[in-house]
């Protein structure tokens, strides 16, 4: 028969042994460039340099990540003022002149600015008359220096809070930087301030289990939130035991018959909201249809 | 035995051997490449799988920035509706994908071809049939580009 004739056909063999050669030689080709492109892919970010795990220089930062360092260096352009604020530091105690007065016995009635971009966080703190005028404890380092984490593990949590500012001033070179929320390998967000982290804690909430789209609003919780002082030792603690709303945080405070000042003038017990953005935005129409 | 140009020969069962051998090997090392190039991640929807090919880290990190991402994966915008027209555009875009990434042969940054920007201006009036739907019955001799004024719906911003 013809089939079995063909299948003895040598000439049929050996076409084979060339075909499958030829198919053997083309899907190792093809493994070997499988490979090397997933290994392309290991190399993101692309690395000009190592970034040390503590590095907080934005310059070295900003030698992998050179989009994001010509974003962040804006921060340090002064673009104006706004209806909301701006970027221009005038003194807000000469703009609302009853602030002085509504102040009177607290470090703001002595100076207050208008703030400005995360590149002069440490530099407006460390030459505020706030600070130069009034002591004031380490606790203000917390979010205004890339330097404190740093400081935390060198000093320890509580001992960090409670030296004097002007002890630290001398080592507050960098104001707020990618490190601040950062991870240096993978750009990936995280939590570096103990304050967060512990308020979050004592609220049920897994830190480790946030989304990507959590923490986008997370890092910026570090820090822009309301605060105060707590204790002695003045570590720096999120009142949000009752919740974040207002009233919740104001019946955090009647807990512990805390004040912020005594006013001057009146000798009423003061309470000043510092910058709640989080809670404002969190307990707010977007907050609660998860609108980030 | 008598020997024949055309190599009529029979074959020694030894050499049957070693070819069958040889197959065996080409099949192991198919399989292993499919497996080790995620094969099988292609014929399902999770968005990472187009980011297998590293190329598409932008158009992946784009779109989880967008306004899109809680509401359409890749396969909703860039792969038809009906199962036929899904794999056959999986298959021919996989082809041509593969082809341009194994051979570096493709430009940057990377465009929308005709077939595709098809595909999905058919999935934005997919979902969004009742918003357009007056706009749509306006009478214009051409049909509107979503992507013209919309572009950015997808992919975030783009640098």
């Amino acid at each position: 028969m013809a089939f079995t004739a063909l299948k003895e056909n040598r000439r049929f063999y050996i076409i084979l042994f060339v075909v499958s050669t030829f198919a053997t030689f083309i899907i190792l080709a093809l493994l070997f460039n499988i490979t090397q492109r997933q290994k392309e892919a290991k190399r993101y970010p692309f690395k000009v340099v190592e970034i040390d795990e503590y590095e907080i220089d934005p310059v070295i930062w900003g030698k992998n990540f050179p989009h994001q360092y010509d974003t962040f260096i804006k921060t340090e352009i002064d673009y104006g003022k706004t209806e909301y604020g701006g970027s221009t530091p005038y003194s807000k105690l000469e703009r609302y002149p009853a602030m002085k007065r509504l102040w009177a016995g607290y470090a703001f009635s002595v100076d207050h600015d208008e703030e400005r971009g995360h590149y002069y966080a440490a530099i407006d703190q460390v030459n505020t008359l706030r600070t130069i005028k009034v002591s004031q404890p380490g606790a203000c380092v917390n979010c205004h220096a890339a330097e404190t984490p740093g400081l935390i593990r060198e000093m320890g949590w509580e001992s960090f809070n409670k030296t004097p500012f002007n002890d630290l001033k001398g080592r507050l070179k960098t104001g707020s930087s990618c490190s601040d929320c950062h991870d240096p390998e993978t750009m990936e967000l995280v939590i570096t301030r103990p304050a967060f982290r512990i308020a979050m804690k004592s609220a049920g909430v897994d830190l480790d289990k946030a989304t990507r789209q959590d923490m986008r609003s997370y890092v910026c919780a570090q820090c822009h939130v309301e605060y105060y002082f707590k204790g002695e030792n003045k570590v720096l603690t999120f009142p949000w035991s009752q919740g974040r709303t207002m009233d919740d945080v104001e019946t955090h405070y009647d807990t512990y018959d805390f004040k912020d000042w005594t006013h001057k003038e009146t000798g009423a017990p003061m309470l000043k909201v510092q910058h709640p953005e989080f809670e404002l935005w969190g307990t707010g129409i977007h907050g609660g249809y998860s609108v980030w | 035995m008598k020997k024949s140009r055309s190599g009529n020969l029979p074959v020694k069962p030894s050499l049957k051997k070693g070819l069958a051998v040889m197959l065996g090997i080409l099949f192991g090392l198919s399989i292993f490449t499919f497996y080790h190039a995620k094969g099988t991640s292609y014929f399902f929807d999770d968005p990472e799988s187009c980011m297998n090919c590293h190329i598409m880290r932008e158009q992946f990190d784009s779109w989880a920035q967008s306004s899109h991402k809680a509401v359409a994966t890749c396969n909703a915008c860039h792969t038809p509706k009906d199962f036929l027209g899904k794999y056959a555009s999986k298959g021919l875009n996989g082809w041509n994908h593969s082809l341009a990434f194994t051979t570096a042969q493709f430009q940057e940054p990377l465009q929308i071809k005709e077939f595709n920007e098809k595909i999905v201006q058919k999935n934005c009036i997919r979902c969004h049939e009742i918003q357009i739907s007056q706009m749509r019955d306006f009478g214009f001799s051409e049909e509107l580009d979503c992507l013209s004024c919309h572009g950015n719906v997808g992919h975030g911003n783009r640098r």
